[in-house]
């Protein structure tokens, strides 16, 4: 009997939890088929007009092709950069390993506005400031220890005898590569890829301070928007459909590769 | 290159970060040989199988396979089968492109690749039809594939880490056998690691013991058993190994026990008669399948009648000789009456070793 009360706590506590964490994603998604000109909860009558207003609205089109476009870039160069690592501290297994770690790891442990207001400074001093590529590096450094956490893990769990038996069988390094090494690494190499588009795709802190005017992402057009003007049912639209991307890329994420298991 | 061997090491040697794994080590392996490397853990055994393979680099030395030099060749030039101790097969690639993979590498395509890895699956007992992952398969099923794997290549050398190590003690006596029986119909160059000398004595042609990175004996299984070089080998090759009973020669009749006890034994067993001085101390090797129990007479050793474990055709029975303990291994049938006995050693030339060094002592005559 005391089981069973305590299986039907757990279950409550687990559902309490649950409906915290989702409850303001459902109240965004309803508001977002209101068909009201202000923000409101619960909607009255339903409609796509902002869905409509966001789509045809030149400024959140530009801004969310940057985005895009600075997520995958950032991505790309994060991931290539975290295997690379991973594959230098697992299978090297040099002596300052440790330290390398604590170092890729160490923009986690910083407040992210002290550290772009720092690189802000930096910048002016490069003349940086305002261009794609200072911004395309600052997402990189926010995004690679996501990568490189996963890369790392990823790779401690592929064990290194199976590059021996297969250079043993002929293989070359290239083709060990190839053949074993990215095949079993693929799962690691898509869930850290997924998650370094997200965190680039969702900044606010360090893009608004270094973007400057000319690569307005949409998640600080959004921001600067909601500051400006309020609660602009254009953006609670935008918010709508960047959390169903997200929950679809995570959802895919965590069906097809196990993404839970390795951060 | 007439009377060059097969295989020929010369003195290999490697260190880890300043440790000795192989210390000028020598070793020749004829065509079709099945040698065992045994001995205990960290012996270095492990550390020449690497380098042998390719995948670890000798810091001195040379390895020449079929009259060429492959000290330096990397291991996917050498075509040198490998069946890791936990098999390594690979998680992502079903059992058939698991044994195909080293055909693909070596450019084998279509029919021939087919026929090849049907022919390495029946050789090792497996069915050639079986789809199924590797995590589907029991271990001692992993193990099949593994040197289905290494021999579809035809290699030149099959090396095989510790097979029978993650099986269960039945499997390990059936698998010992067929690996024999595979090397016999293949007639591939094997050799094998291992820490267990009843395997090794089983299955090798020839047993290499290794002790701290040396190369203490190479022989025939009956002659290691005959003849260990050492202490040490006396007292690991055997089911149960021989006891090591330490002397010190009184005179030229008796020698004195651990404990202080004497025995007057049979002159084929004095210490005169074996060329140890008054005064010396060695150690004997006694084979507990040699040795007798029985009431008072001249020449026997005065035990004491400890524990008796029952093995099913044998009993192994424990005694205490002064402060040594022996082991004897007596038909199961034979009345052991205690608690005092006299244990009597075959009248013969008796194995005898230096107590400082183990070295044997040479037999006079």
């Amino acid at each position: 009997m005391k089981s069973r009360f305590s299986d039907a706590m757990t279950f409550a506590v687990v559902l309490a939890i649950l409906i915290f964490i989702l409850a303001p994603i459902l109240v965004l998604i309803f508001s977002a088929f209101d068909g009201g000109n202000i923000f409101r909860f619960p909607p009255r009558t339903y409609s796509l007009r902002w869905f409509e207003a966001a789509f045809n609205h030149p400024e959140y089109r530009s801004s969310l092709w940057i985005s895009t476009l600075l997520g995958v870039i950032a991505t790309v160069i994060a991931v290539s950069l975290a295997s690379l690592a991973a594959f230098g501290l697992v299978r090297g297994r040099p002596r300052y390993r440790f330290a390398v770690e604590v170092l890729l790891l160490a923009p986690l442990t910083l407040p992210l506005v002290v550290w772009a207001i720092a690189l802000l400074s930096i910048y002016a001093e490069l003349g940086m400031n305002g261009t794609l590529t200072g911004l395309i590096l600052a997402h990189v450094t926010i995004t690679l220890p996501f990568a490189a956490r996963i890369m790392i893990a990823t790779l401690n769990e592929i064990d290194p005898r199976l590059e021996a038996a297969a250079k043993s069988l002929g293989a070359t390094p290239a083709q060990v590569l190839r053949r074993i090494t990215l095949p079993l690494a693929r799962p690691g190499l898509l869930s850290s890829s997924a998650i370094a588009f997200l965190v680039s795709f969702n900044d606010v802190v360090v893009t608004t301070l270094i973007a400057g005017a000319g690569w307005i992402t949409f998640p600080v057009r959004t921001f600067s928007r909601l500051r400006t003007e309020g609660i602009d049912p254009t953006t609670i639209a935008i918010g709508a459909m960047i959390v169903a991307f997200t929950l679809l890329l995570i959802l895919v994420g965590q069906r097809l590769f196990q993404l839970s298991r390795r951060f | 290159m007439t009377g060059f061997p097969y295989l020929r090491i010369r003195s290999l040697g490697k260190a880890y970060r300043g440790a000795t794994a192989l210390h000028d080590f020598d070793l020749d392996v004829e065509q079709g040989a099945f040698v065992a490397l045994l001995g205990p853990s960290g012996c270095g055994k492990s550390t020449l199988l690497q380098i042998l393979s390719g995948l670890l680099e000798p810091d001195r030395g040379e390895i020449h396979l079929a009259g060429a030099d492959i000290t330096r060749l990397p291991p996917w030039r050498r075509n040198i089968g490998l069946v890791f101790q936990n098999y390594a097969l690979f998680p992502h690639l079903s059992i058939r492109q698991n044994v195909r993979f080293g055909l693909d590498m070596l450019g084998i395509k279509g029919k021939e690749a087919d026929a090849r890895v049907d022919e390495a699956l029946e050789m090792v007992g497996l069915d050639p039809a079986l789809a199924r992952r590797p995590s589907e398969l029991s271990g001692g099923q992993q193990q099949r594939v593994a040197i289905a794997r290494a021999i579809a290549i035809r290699p030149r050398l099959l090396l095989l880490d510790e097979p029978l190590s993650n099986l269960d003690a039945v499997l390990r006596q059936k698998v010992r056998l067929e690996l024999r029986q595979l090397h016999d119909r293949t007639g591939i160059t094997t050799i094998m690691v291992t820490h267990d000398q009843a395997e090794a004595l089983a299955t090798a042609d020839r047993v290499a013991v290794m002790e701290a990175g040396r190369l203490l004996q190479y022989e025939a299984p009956q002659g290691l058993y005959r003849n260990p070089a050492t202490a040490f080998i006396a007292g690991f090759i055997g089911s149960p190994a021989a006891n090591l009973l330490p002397l010190v020669a009184r005179d030229n009749a008796s020698w004195i026990l651990p404990g202080g006890e004497l025995w007057q034994p049979d002159a084929a067993l004095a210490p005169a008669q074996n060329g140890v001085a008054a005064g010396a101390a060695c150690l004997m090797a006694l084979r507990p399948e040699t040795l007798a129990l029985g009431s008072l007479g001249p020449g026997g050793l005065p035990v004491r009648i400890g524990a008796i474990e029952f093995t099913g055709g044998d009993q192994l029975v424990h005694v205490e000789a002064g402060e040594a303990r022996l082991t004897l291994r007596l038909p199961a049938g034979t009345h052991v009456a205690g608690p005092a006995a006299w244990l009597f050693p075959p009248i013969q030339s008796p194995l005898l070793f230096d107590a400082n060094t183990g070295r044997r002592l040479p037999t006079p005559h």
